[in-house]
């Protein structure tokens, strides 16, 4: 559980500074992503 | 006789996509619904106990992480007494199973309403304040609760917990895999649903901008007041599988730190997405696990 939290409050950190959309964040731009590539003939 | 043997594959891909827009209408896209069969299939292919174990776990967290999302990440009020809810269901339910001949359905049946009753005056006492005192306030009743059940020793047992039977007799892991994920199944309908509503246009525009939001006519006390007592209710009933599952229940499951744990899953996961937060429950819960064992 300890290391657990540790681990837990690095990531969290780290989401809050570079990416604070999370994981689903980082998914729908992925989708978007693909989206973009493949209307590009 | 051409024409109805071309208009019969017409109507079937018409029918199709109809499918599969009413599927997405309630949050279950082709990804989503290719995890949740993946996930149901997983007995089926792992038969070691310990990772059906991490299964179960996972998705444990990950519907808590929903849950504490649909308050945190729609209407902005983190809730930090999360766990003592969560605490509560569970002993709503267990007492319900042990001293009663309801059942163990009835007892999770029970621990939502009573968690979301007591979601609700929690709610009247928090909610018209704004800010850091709303969790402050959430902070304090949840620590209340939690010394409340470790004080009433003669319904608890204070801290040696109260043993609770199983759901069903012989039931086993796989089985509690499936109820859970019919569960979270029915909690992630219903949040999309409600989301998907003007009510849930209301707790957008109420987590967007407060005093944007009432001056549009939405009453923001009461939006939050029922947005806190659905999200109490369903930490309740998930409280109560909880109970059932791990047979055990002491104030220890209403710690800070469950709270803290559901948290950051659920902004790991992104906030407001509501999902995200079960995914973030399966990738750390599997990798912190397993690197640990």
């Amino acid at each position: 559980m300890e290391f657990r939290l540790i681990l837990y409050g690095l990531l969290l950190i780290l989401v809050m500074i570079f990416y604070p959309a999370g994981l689903a964040g980082l998914y729908q731009a992925a989708m978007q992503k693909i989206k973009s590539k493949k209307r590009k003939p | 006789m051409g024409q109805t043997t071309e208009a019969i594959p017409v109507r079937r891909a018409q029918s199709r996509l109809t499918l599969v827009a009413k599927l997405n209408s309630i949050g279950l896209s082709p990804p989503i619904l290719a995890c949740l069969a993946l996930l149901a299939l997983a007995p089926l292919f792992v038969k070691d106990e310990y990772i059906l174990r991490l299964l179960v776990i996972s998705l444990y967290f990950g519907s808590l992480a929903m849950t504490f999302d649909f308050t945190g990440g729609y209407i902005n009020a983190v809730n930090f007494g999360f766990a003592a809810f969560v605490g509560l269901g569970a002993y709503a339910a267990a007492l319900v199973a042990i001293h009663s001949t309801l059942g163990a359905w009835a007892g999770l049946l029970a621990g939502a309403l009573i968690t979301g009753l007591v979601g609700f005056f929690t709610g009247i006492l928090t909610l018209p304040l704004r800010g850091i005192y709303v969790s402050l306030m959430s902070w304090f009743v949840g620590m209340t609760l939690m010394a409340l059940a470790t004080a009433m020793e003669g319904v608890t047992r204070g801290s040696r917990g109260l043993i609770v039977p199983s759901i069903y007799p012989n039931a086993t892991t796989t089985a509690y895999l499936y109820i859970l994920l019919g569960l979270f199944l029915v909690i992630y309908i219903l949040l999309r649903l409600i989301l998907r509503s003007p009510v849930g246009l209301a707790f957008r525009a109420i987590g967007q901008n407060y005093d944007a939001a009432q001056a549009s006519g939405v009453d923001p006390v009461r939006y939050k007041l029922l947005n806190f007592t659905i999200s109490s209710a369903c930490a309740g009933l998930f409280g109560g599988f909880y109970a059932h599952y791990v047979g055990i229940v002491t104030p220890d499951v209403m710690g800070m730190g469950y709270t803290m744990e559901v948290m950051a899953l659920s902004f790991i996961g992104g906030s407001g997405s509501l999902l995200g937060g079960v995914f973030a429950a399966f990738l750390l819960i599997l990798c912190s696990i397993r690197s640990s064992a």
